[in-house]
C-alpha cells in the first residue's frame, strides 16, 4: 500500500474518530486527546515508511496513537498527579460537554478509574476492554507475545477492579 | 481487610484468581470448564460474581459512544499538511555559502517547542501551526480564565529561543492567535 499524500489524507478522514476515541480513553481529557490526535497523525506521516502494506493499517495506527498518548502522559505537568484527576475533568467535554455526561455515573466512574492507572496499564485495557480488540490484535499493537499480554492485562484488570471498588 | 477479587494467589480450591478475573472480562463462554467449576465452587463463585459485576460497568463504559469534536479530521489534515507542504526555505548566510532550512522543518520545530511549553505551563493547547515567509503562526485553544497576554508572550519567547540556535538571525516572527476556548474543569 503506497501512502502517497492523497491516500494518507483518506486515512486521516477514515480513522480520526477511532484515534480520538483511543486518545481520550487513554488521557481522560478531551483537549489533550485532540493534541494527541494531531501529533499522532504527524508522527504517522513522518513514519509512514515504517508501515508495511501487509499489516493491518488499523494496527499501525493504534500503535502510533497509543505511543503518542503515552508520550503525552509522560510529559504531563508533574504538579498534576494522575490520581488527582478531578471527577469533573472527564465531564469537561469540549466542544461537546454533553458527551461525557451521557456516559452516566457508572460509565464515567470506569473512565475515571482508568485515568488513575499507570499509563502502561491503560493501553492494554483500553484496546482490549474498551475497543474490543482480540488478544492477538492487541499483542500486535504492543509488539509483544499473547502470553506477555495476558500477564499485563491481568495486572491492569486487577488494578482497575481495585480502583472501581475505591470509587464505589 | 483483604479484597477477594484482587488479592493475588490461588484460592483454596486451587484455582487461580487471575483466571477468574479473565473469565469475568472475557465471558464464561471463553472457558466453559472453568465457568462450570466456578458456578459450583464456594470459593470461586463469589470471586467471579463480584468480578463480573464490576466488569459489567466496564462493558457499559465501552458501549457509550464518544463523539469526535467537529472538524477534528480537518484540523489533523491541516497539521499534517503544514509539515509536508511544499513551502519555502529559510536561508541562513554562512561563511562560504548558505544554509537552507525548509519551512516544513521550521513548522515542525515550532510545533514541538510550543507543545512542550504548553504541556508544562498548562492553560492552552496547540491547535495549528502555519508558516509563511519569515513567519510562524501558532493557533491556540486556551482554557477559560487563562490570562492570554502572558501566556502568549511566554510561549512566543520559548518558541523563539528554541528556533534561534537553528536559524540565528533568520528566526521567524512568531504570531500567536487564539482560535478557541475550552471549558474549565467542572469538578
Amino acid at each position: 500500500m503506497a501512502l502517497d499524500p492523497e491516500a494518507f489524507d483518506d486515512l486521516v478522514r477514515a480513522h480520526t474518530d477511532r484515534m480520538y476515541r483511543v486518545a481520550l480513553r487513554l488521557c481522560g481529557d478531551p483537549a489533550e486527546a485532540e493534541d494527541v490526535v494531531q501529533d499522532a497523525w504527524i508522527a504517522a506521516w513522518r513514519g509512514r515508511a515504517s508501515f508495511r502494506g501487509d499489516a493491518a493499517v488499523s494496527t499501525w495506527l493504534y500503535r502510533v496513537v497509543t505511543n503518542t498518548a503515552m508520550a503525552h502522559l509522560r510529559r504531563r505537568r508533574p504538579t498534576v498527579a494522575l490520581d488527582e484527576v478531578p471527577a469533573g475533568r472527564l465531564t469537561d467535554a469540549q466542544p461537546s460537554p454533553e458527551a461525557w455526561a451521557l456516559l452516566g455515573e457508572r460509565a464515567s466512574a470506569v473512565h475515571r478509574a482508568i485515568a488513575t492507572l499507570e499509563p502502561s496499564q491503560r493501553v492494554p485495557l483500553v484496546l482490549r476492554e474498551l475497543e474490543g480488540m482480540s488478544y492477538e490484535e492487541v499483542a500486535g499493537v504492543l509488539q509483544v507475545s499473547v502470553s506477555v499480554l495476558h500477564k499485563r492485562l491481568y495486572r491492569a484488570r486487577v488494578a482497575l477492579l481495585a480502583k472501581l471498588e475505591e470509587l464505589r | 481487610m483483604t479484597d477477594p477479587r484482587t488479592d493475588p494467589g490461588a484460592l483454596p480450591c486451587g484455582r487461580d484468581r487471575a483466571d477468574l478475573v479473565a473469565l469475568a472480562a472475557d465471558g464464561r463462554a471463553a472457558d466453559p470448564a472453568l465457568a462450570e467449576h466456578a458456578a459450583a465452587c464456594p470459593h470461586c463463585a463469589p470471586v467471579l460474581a463480584a468480578a463480573e459485576d464490576d466488569w459489567a460497568r466496564v462493558r457499559a463504559a465501552a458501549a457509550v459512544p464518544l463523539p469526535t469534536p467537529p472538524g477534528l479530521a480537518e484540523r489533523a489534515l491541516a497539521a499534517v499538511r503544514a509539515v509536508r507542504g511544499a513551502g519555502g526555505v529559510v536561508e541562513v548566510d554562512q561563511e562560504g555559502g548558505a544554509l537552507r532550512v525548509s519551512e516544513r522543518v521550521v513548522a515542525l520545530a515550532a510545533r514541538v517547542a510550543a507543545a512542550e511549553y504548553l504541556a508544562g505551563a498548562g492553560g492552552g493547547h496547540l491547535r495549528s501551526v502555519t508558516t509563511g515567509p519569515g513567519t510562524v503562526e501558532l493557533g491556540l485553544s486556551v482554557r477559560f480564565g487563562t490570562a492570554i497576554d502572558p501566556l502568549a508572550e511566554r510561549l512566543r519567547a520559548h518558541v523563539l529561543a528554541s528556533l534561534a540556535p537553528h536559524l540565528g538571525e533568520r528566526v521567524p516572527v512568531v504570531d500567536v492567535q487564539v482560535i478557541d476556548v475550552t471549558h474549565p474543569p467542572s469538578g
